[in-house]
């Protein structure tokens, strides 16, 4: 029982049971880190979600001040919200990589726990997004942007990114799964990321947009999750904002593993 | 080898790259449709925010600043294009015919200007919808289009450069997207100078998006100086193609003679 480099456990290798899940996706997330830990991978988890932190801060701050808005407090939840999202965009490529090269198929002929690909890909980009999540809230901190609600309510802000972008990787991981072209499930997926993070309160709060698309800032679950981030970090509202975020994400929840399931059953 | 027939050569080389440009679903939607959908959500988004800090309406400011965007980014598609023309065997098949060496490249410059144009174009008559006019004439809308070949310029030859350099096909995107981005950000694109904290403002004055799109919003509105920016960003052009351009050409031809051993 050896499989390339070097002998693995006949215990690792069963196709049942919690125990080798959780054992084989440990060893795939770790694959899947080692694979992402290249300068160009870096770059997009820490270096460019500053850059847009700073960027969007330096344009607006002066502007939200004129409308009373404190833009350091108001704007690290929509990078954290924007990282996610592009977070969810890559897994979708790595898997859809994945996919063409053979290793899917290659895991599927192996006595490996069915759902040990998916649960892997989530957990590699659950600690890829904690890196980023980490990297703005640090960032945000030299300027200006703190917990009104202490540590715990630091705790709150990440586990709830966490679950935003948990949510969303099992989406458009369905949507990698289900095509073996990398490229094309990359632009096409980044086409509606964007007028979906940016019709949002993720922003600028929804009075400022044209009254003609309020309605969809006010119903996107974008908004949901930003305006729960944003009640976490200032203390105000939480109970509220927090169940809204929770109800949308445990709705896209069911709609999207049932998608990402099917996907995988069918990839080859 | 008579100036004609480069020309000739160069000419059909360029019509090549059009028309791979024009038939790619993927680079009709990288050039077209993102800068499109950067100006319509930008506008949406901020459009209440920034209205009134800036003098007149922020499509006005927007606009110019989307299409020099899309000028910077869309040299991605130069540098990917031409890294796969000369590692994939294009330009040895080229060698074995009876046609330039400079053939290649200028046709490969020829094209990408002309997409630099197209899509910029496309771009103006999209903003055109938003509410952004040419107040100040025909003239002046060439001249606005001048800029923005200007400024293409500068990223074409860059992005030549990188690849002709780089080993990696992925390197080029990286090279070039995180730049332009940068420079959108920290220029007078998003918002006047006066927006940005005082510490930023000489390199926001400094930066060449800046001018571009200053000269490119006075160019297209009426009311902004014109002067200041356009001869600011024919200096960055000028600047960078007396660098880039022979960087470029030898790099080139000392590929040529590399391979041939």
């Amino acid at each position: 029982m050896s499989v390339g480099a070097g002998p693995v456990p006949a215990a690792v290798l069963a196709e049942g049971g919690a125990a080798s899940l959780l054992r084989q996706s440990a060893l795939l997330a770790g694959r899947n880190l080692r694979v992402a830990l290249s300068v160009p991978t870096v770059v997009g988890m820490v270096v460019s979600p500053l850059l847009f932190y700073f960027g969007f801060l330096a344009v607006f701050r002066k502007m939200f001040q004129a409308h009373g808005i404190d833009f350091g407090q108001y704007l690290p939840p929509a990078i954290v919200v924007m990282w996610a999202t592009f977070t969810a965009v890559s897994a979708a490529v790595l898997l859809s990589r994945d996919r063409r090269g053979g290793m899917v198929a290659r895991l599927r002929s192996m006595p490996v726990h069915g759902g040990a690909v998916v649960t892997a890909r989530l957990a590699s980009d659950g600690v890829r997004a904690l890196i980023s999540v980490c990297a703005v809230v640090a960032a945000a901190h030299l300027t200006g942007f703190r917990f009104a609600t202490g540590p715990l309510g630091a705790v709150a802000f990440v586990l709830l990114a966490l679950a935003f972008l948990l949510v969303l990787a099992l989406g458009t991981g369905a949507a990698g799964l289900a095509s073996s072209q990398p490229e094309t499930v990359g632009s096409t997926l980044h086409m509606p990321a964007m007028p979906l993070l940016m019709l949002s309160t993720a922003f600028a709060p929804a009075s400022s947009f044209p009254a003609w698309v309020r309605p969809v800032v006010e119903l996107s679950p974008v908004s949901a999750v930003v305006d729960a981030l944003r009640a976490v970090a200032d203390g105000t509202g939480v109970a509220g904002a927090v169940l809204r975020a929770c109800v949308w994400l445990a709705v896209l929840l069911v709609v999207f593993s049932r998608a990402a399931t099917r996907a995988y059953r069918r990839a080859t | 080898m008579s100036a004609a027939k480069v020309t000739a050569e160069s000419l059909l080389l360029a019509g090549r790259g059009v028309r791979r440009f024009l038939r790619s679903p993927q680079q009709l939607v990288h050039t077209l449709v993102m800068p499109l959908i950067l100006l319509f959500t930008m506008l949406t988004v901020f459009g209440g925010i920034v209205a009134g800090a800036g003098g007149g309406p922020y499509v006005a400011r927007l606009a110019p600043a989307v299409v020099m965007f899309g000028a910077a980014s869309g040299s991605v598609l130069t540098g990917v294009g031409f890294y796969l023309d000369l590692n994939t065997g294009l330009y040895d098949r080229f060698r074995t015919m009876p046609i330039s060496r400079a053939s290649p490249l200028v046709g490969r410059v020829l094209s990408d200007l002309a997409r630099v144009l197209l899509t910029a174009v496309a771009s103006a008559a999209a903003a055109h919808l938003a509410g952004f006019r040419f107040e100040r004439g025909p003239l002046a809308a060439l001249a606005f289009f001048g800029v923005v070949l200007a400024f293409g310029s500068i990223f074409m030859w860059i992005a030549l450069v990188i690849a002709l350099t780089v080993r990696k096909v992925e390197a080029i995107g990286m090279l070039l997207t995180a730049p332009s981005t940068l420079l959108l950000f920290f220029s007078s694109g998003f918002a006047p100078k006066d927006a940005f904290p005082g510490f930023l403002q000489p390199l926001v004055g400094a930066n060449p998006l800046s001018s571009a799109a200053d000269a490119a919003i006075g160019l297209s509105s009426v009311g902004h100086p014109v002067a200041g920016p356009v001869t600011a960003i024919l200096c960055w052009a000028f600047a960078v193609t007396v660098v880039a351009v022979p960087l470029a050409v030898r790099l080139y031809r000392r590929r040529d003679l590399a391979t041939l051993g």
